[in-house]
């Protein structure tokens, strides 16, 4: 009780200092000096204080900035190879050569494409078919093998 | 008047800030302290009521200010710009650093019973406080006291022109040293 005391008397006194400076500074402003001011000297910065308060919060807005670590799962894809196996063996029954656009289609998955791409690879190893790219970056052609090749 | 006091007259007249003793007395390094003294009162008694400026003893230094009865005049014609007003809580931290400097930013927040830190910051930035040593204790606390910039605008000589200790309230003196058991 007693240090509540001395703290209101404390503060009720810097008011009444307050109210004394404020009317000094309002006589000395009723005075005017020269208006020309030298432009002041530049100044060191001041020190740097901060206490443990400002310290903690300074580390946590700079660990907010540490993006999250990106994770990655990797999932097996069923391919299915018999499958694109089969539909290119097809139409190359019909068609003597094929586009990759014929085979795959217009909305090929990924694993659509990797089977298909395995597929073609797996027939080219195994003569038959020959694979073509007639200019880089071009249409890839699929043409069926000669019956002698495929022997 | 002696050309000592002239000389002197004519750097009043030119600074925009009040000029120590010891600037004064650069001007003419064979003149004494007492020569420059005498000249300073030459000076101040020449400008007496009949002048519209007066040499004015302020902020440790002389400065020529017009006088106060001119004041409204001048305001109303914007001749002169007066000087931002201080904010109550700029005046509260000013009073509590200038009683109590050297004082850190704690002590003052203690005092004033909020965060002081902003205040502080806009004190120095205006060149009122500085820093003037750092204390003992943990961390070792910068310690602020008040600048002449300080004086210079509560039209103060020097510090010897706050309201003395003894006419305050006991809680703003400093903590007495602890009396021996009687």
């Amino acid at each position: 009780m007693a240090e509540l005391v001395r703290r209101l008397l404390e503060y009720q006194q810097i008011r009444e200092l307050v109210d004394w400076l404020g009317h000094a500074a309002d006589v000395r402003a009723e005075r005017f000096g020269r208006g020309y001011e030298a432009p002041p000297p530049d100044a060191p910065p001041a020190p740097l204080q901060i206490d443990l308060n400002d310290l903690l919060a300074a580390a946590e807005r700079v660990i907010a900035l540490i993006p999250e670590p990106m994770l990655h799962r990797v999932v097996p894809r069923p391919l299915d190879i018999e499958g694109a196996t089969a539909r290119i063996t097809a139409l190359l029954a019909e068609r003597e050569q094929v586009a990759w656009s014929d085979i795959v289609g217009p909305a090929a998955t990924i694993v659509d494409v990797l089977s298909t791409f395995i597929a073609l690879l797996e027939l080219a190893k195994r003569s038959a078919l020959t694979l073509s790219q007639p200019e880089p970056f071009g249409p890839m052609v699929i043409t069926r093998a000669a019956p002698r090749d495929a022997a | 008047m002696q050309p000592l006091a002239t000389l002197l007259e004519a750097a009043l007249f030119a600074a925009s800030r009040p000029l120590t003793l010891e600037d004064l007395a650069s001007l003419d390094p064979g003149a004494g302290e007492l020569a420059v003294r005498a000249a300073i009162d030459e000076i101040r008694s020449m400008y007496g009521e009949e002048h519209g400026v007066e040499l004015v003893e302020i902020a440790g230094g002389w400065q020529f200010l017009t006088r106060r009865e001119y004041a409204e005049t001048i305001d109303r014609a914007q001749f002169a710009l007066r000087p931002r007003r201080l904010s109550p809580a700029a005046l509260e931290t000013l009073a509590i650093i200038a009683y109590r400097q050297p004082v850190g930013r704690l002590e003052v927040d203690e005092i004033r019973g909020v965060d002081s830190g902003a205040v502080i910051d806009k004190l120095l930035e205006r060149g009122l406080i500085e820093v003037v040593t750092r204390g003992e204790g943990l961390g070792r606390p910068l310690l602020y006291g008040t600048t002449p910039s300080f004086l210079e605008i509560l039209g103060l000589k020097d510090l010897e022109d706050l309201p003395r200790l003894e006419e305050l309230s006991v809680a703003l003196r400093r903590p007495a040293p602890v009396d021996e058991p009687e």
